[in-house]
């Protein structure tokens, strides 16, 4: 088992999809944990209880955070000794969650704080929530991955719940639309840690990914395409799958793409002509032509890989407005009044209310002062 | 006090403070007070929700050492935590050949419309809206009536379970029973306590202006029309002027615990010229803060937290002609400002400031507007222990809420004096 790469899974989605991933054939072989203030989404997980952080029970009766971030936020932070303890060794942690929950968008923070003070690379795998989810979710989930994530962690790749929506029929039943968004976000999981593990040691992968994925706000897509047999149309075959791949996104993502990252994995019989046929086939199936593309290969020195090949694809489209450069304001002689001007108060000062939950009515924040809110004057106190 | 009278402890934790209340409750309601203990704290719980149970848990401990014998009943003020009540409606058809009502009727009829709650979310109380019979509204007793279609609507209150739970955690942790914690939702526990039946057959608006959170609670003579909670307090009007004059909150708050603001209100409305209020703090230079200054942010607030309330009791459909009693209570109801300015909000209604009495026993620090909500819910314990079957021997995790166990209950004289 490889320790220097682990995967924590955080909050009820991430459980959800460590429970997929223990299940799939083969397995996984890195170092498996998970946290959350759900007792009962820890025990199906399906890890054991030593691999399993219940994060401050006392508070949550273990039975969650119900949506609550804040509560999140301290009950994960207030685990962290534990949380250190788990993850000593390891180089690289992939975290998996979903966005929008009360544990995930308020307990990555911290958990993402926790291992940069470690010296441990962080890989964030998130899904985000369908967009016909409640708007308040919807927004928990923009801002915890704005805000906080794609600032923290070496490497994001947030996936959007609607990929399905290129494959999934509009009459599928709401539970198997959730059930396959589960399935198929845990497979690309394990996707993307058997290419980062390829060779049991961190490539140039992972380097690569975080240089095009480190800082920026960006949603991706993930194509899987395997195939296993002898003999030809083995290469086909994977490359079909991929782009068939529910969380691909479809042409409509693909042509839209600022950056792609493919790799093609194989077992110690993975040759170069089938390295160079799946290259090519990318290239003339992949929509993106103004992309950056990124392209590697990696055998895995493993019988248990022998006759297989895993085709993945992470295609990413930046933030648009995050990821453009400040304008640049045209210089304009000023004019210089008379009489100085009075000093800019701080118009989004709370005081003591600061930090504490927020209460709103009519879209306004009444934690902010009312005289402010309505612009009263007042003379200047500071 | 009659013999059968059993002690009940009644705790509540606030934003400025937290109180226990320990007393004997008779079948009457009567309430002999056998200790009150009450300790100022701040930051412990912020808006009705608990954020230091650390310091919660020793301050509650200590006041309960203090007090020492205080039953194994308790119950505890609960707002914040997303409470909010919703209407659920059941009915029943009388086929009976006279279509007479008879309990079961209304039983029946009741328990269909409590609705149940998801997993997320806790019960905490049901209480009677409404009866109606053949679609028109009832304004008395039922029983006998004659109807071929009877329809009860009851209020569910439920908040979220986890913040709740955080109340339980900390009784538990000071040695109560977890099956023998309940909640009472402030403003039930305020109307409980503060409201009288002839008021609240003129319809009875009551709004608790705490120091954490605002709450309201509306009734009339069919039972509750609305109730709610804004998590704004006077706490916030201390903010304000913290922020706007930068003076920290504690001397804010010491400024307006003194009754000095009050003083400035009531010279201002003399017409009275006042001085600049001089302020110090160690390292920096000497500021003057302007009394209007001060009067025009703490009026801006209190107006904006009274004119929230409303719009909230307005969007229960509620309309305000119909109510003929308004009052008000909570630790900021002792200011003639606030009083003023609710009169205001309130088209000049009369505001009637209400606080605790009627008690006997250790009396001395209750009867301020302040405890309201705590002797409400002390007064309430009694009948409330009662319609859920709990004695001192036996523990319970009901709820209270079908409708035939609030025949002695709550709000409406109506189901009061059901025969």
């Amino acid at each position: 088992m490889t320790s220097e790469i682990a995967i924590i899974a955080i909050g009820g989605a991430g459980c959800k999809f460590m429970k997929e991933l223990t299940a799939i054939p083969g397995g996984c072989n890195l170092k498996l944990m998970a946290i959350d203030t759900d007792a009962k989404s820890l025990f199906e997980s399906g890890l054991p209880s030593e691999s399993t952080i219940l994060a401050m029970p006392e508070w949550t009766n273990s039975i969650g955070c119900c949506g609550d971030a804040q509560l999140g936020n301290r009950c994960i932070f207030k685990s962290g000794d534990a949380i250190r303890s788990m993850i000593r060794g390891c180089q690289l942690l992939v975290i998996i969650g979903g966005l929008g929950g009360g544990t995930s968008s308020g307990g990555i923070s911290p958990l993402l704080d926790i291992a940069k003070k470690a010296n441990v690379q962080t890989c964030c795998i998130l899904s985000m929530p369908f967009t016909h989810e409640s708007a308040k979710v919807k927004r928990l989930a923009d801002n915890t991955l704005n805000q906080n994530v794609a600032k923290k962690a070496d490497a994001v790749i947030a996936m959007p719940n609607d990929l399905l929506f290129s494959v999934m029929k509009k009459d599928t039943p709401l539970d198997v639309a959730f059930e396959t968004a589960t399935k198929e976000f845990s497979r690309s999981v394990w996707a993307i840690t058997e290419v980062l593990v390829a060779g049991n040691q961190l490539n140039a992968d992972f380097r690569n990914l975080r240089a095009m994925l480190n800082g920026r706000i960006s949603r991706c897509s993930l194509g899987i395409g395997m195939a296993t047999g002898d003999g030809p149309g083995k290469v086909e075959t994977a490359v079909e799958n991929l782009l068939k791949s529910p969380m691909f996104g479809g042409p409509d993502w693909t042509s839209r793409s600022d950056a792609v990252i493919f790799t093609v994995l194989g077992g110690p019989d993975l040759s170069i002509g089938d390295t160079k046929l799946a290259l090519d086939m990318i290239d003339k199936f992949l929509t993106c032509r103004n992309a950056d593309m990124l392209k590697g290969a990696a055998m895995i020195h493993d019988e248990s890989w022998r006759g297989r090949i895993q085709l993945s694809c992470v295609s990413v489209i930046y933030d648009r407005i995050a990821s453009m450069p400040p304008p640049v304001a045209p210089t304009v002689e000023r004019y210089v009044p008379i009489q100085p001007d009075l000093p800019m108060i701080n118009i989004n000062e709370k005081g003591a209310m600061d930090g504490t939950i927020k209460v709103c009515f009519k879209g306004e924040d009444l934690d902010e002062p009312t005289f402010r809110r309505k612009q009263i004057k007042i003379k200047d106190y500071k | 006090m009659s013999r059968s009278a059993q002690i009940y402890t009644a705790i509540e934790f606030g934003t400025s403070k937290a109180s226990v209340l320990v007393g004997r409750v008779d079948e009457n309601d009567a309430v002999e007070v056998l200790a009150f203990e009450t300790t100022p704290w701040h930051d412990v719980v912020i808006k009705g929700e608990i954020r230091d149970f650390d310091r919660a848990r020793q301050v509650i401990g200590a006041m309960l050492d203090k007090i020492g014998e205080h039953g194994n009943t308790c119950f505890v003020v609960v707002t914040g935590c997303d409470i909010h009540g919703e209407i659920g409606k059941g009915s029943v058809n009388i086929n009976r050949v006279d279509h007479a009502v008879i309990e079961s009727d209304l039983d029946a009829a009741s328990n269909q419309s409590i609705l149940t709650t998801a997993d997320d979310r806790q019960r905490i109380i049901s209480l009677p809206a409404r009866v109606l019979l053949n679609g028109t509204l009832a304004n008395s007793n039922v029983i006998g009536l004659t109807a071929e279609r009877l329809e009860v609507h009851t209020w569910t209150i439920h908040g979220n379970a986890t913040r709740l739970y955080r109340y339980k955690t900390v009784l538990k942790n000071v040695g109560f029973d977890d099956k023998r914690i309940f909640e009472i939702y402030a403003p039930v526990a305020d109307a409980y306590a503060l409201i009288q039946d002839d008021e609240q057959l003129d319809g009875a608006l009551l709004i608790d202006y705490g120091a954490g959170c605002t709450e309201f609670i509306v009734e009339n003579r069919h039972g509750l029309a609305a109730i709610g909670h804004l998590q704004v307090g006077f706490e916030h009007v201390i903010n304000d002027m913290s922020v706007a004059f930068d003076v920290p909150n504690k001397n804010m708050r010491e400024f307006v615990e003194a009754g000095k603001l009050d003083v400035c209100y009531k010279k201002n409305k003399e017409g009275v010229k006042q001085s600049p209020i001089p302020y110090r703090q160690a390292t920096k230079k000497r500021k003057d803060i302007d009394v209007n200054d001060m009067l025009e942010v703490c009026s801006q607030r209190i107006f904006e937290t009274f004119d929230i309330v409303r719009q909230m009791i307005q969007n229960q459909n509620i309309d305000l002609r119909s109510v003929g009693y308004f009052a008000l209570t909570g630790g900021a109801a002792k200011s003639e400002m606030v009083k003023a300015i609710f009169e205001e909000v309130f088209s000049d209604k009369t505001c009637h400031v209400r606080r605790p009495y009627g008690m006997t026993g250790v009396t001395t620090g209750i009867e301020t507007p302040a405890n309201s909500a705590i002797y409400g819910v002390l007064k309430m314990a009694r009948g409330y222990a009662g319609q859920l079957g709990i004695s001192d021997d036996e523990q319970s995790d009901k709820v209270l809420g079908v409708f035939s166990t609030l025949r002695n209950a709550m709000l409406s004289p109506f189901w009061r004096n059901r025969k």
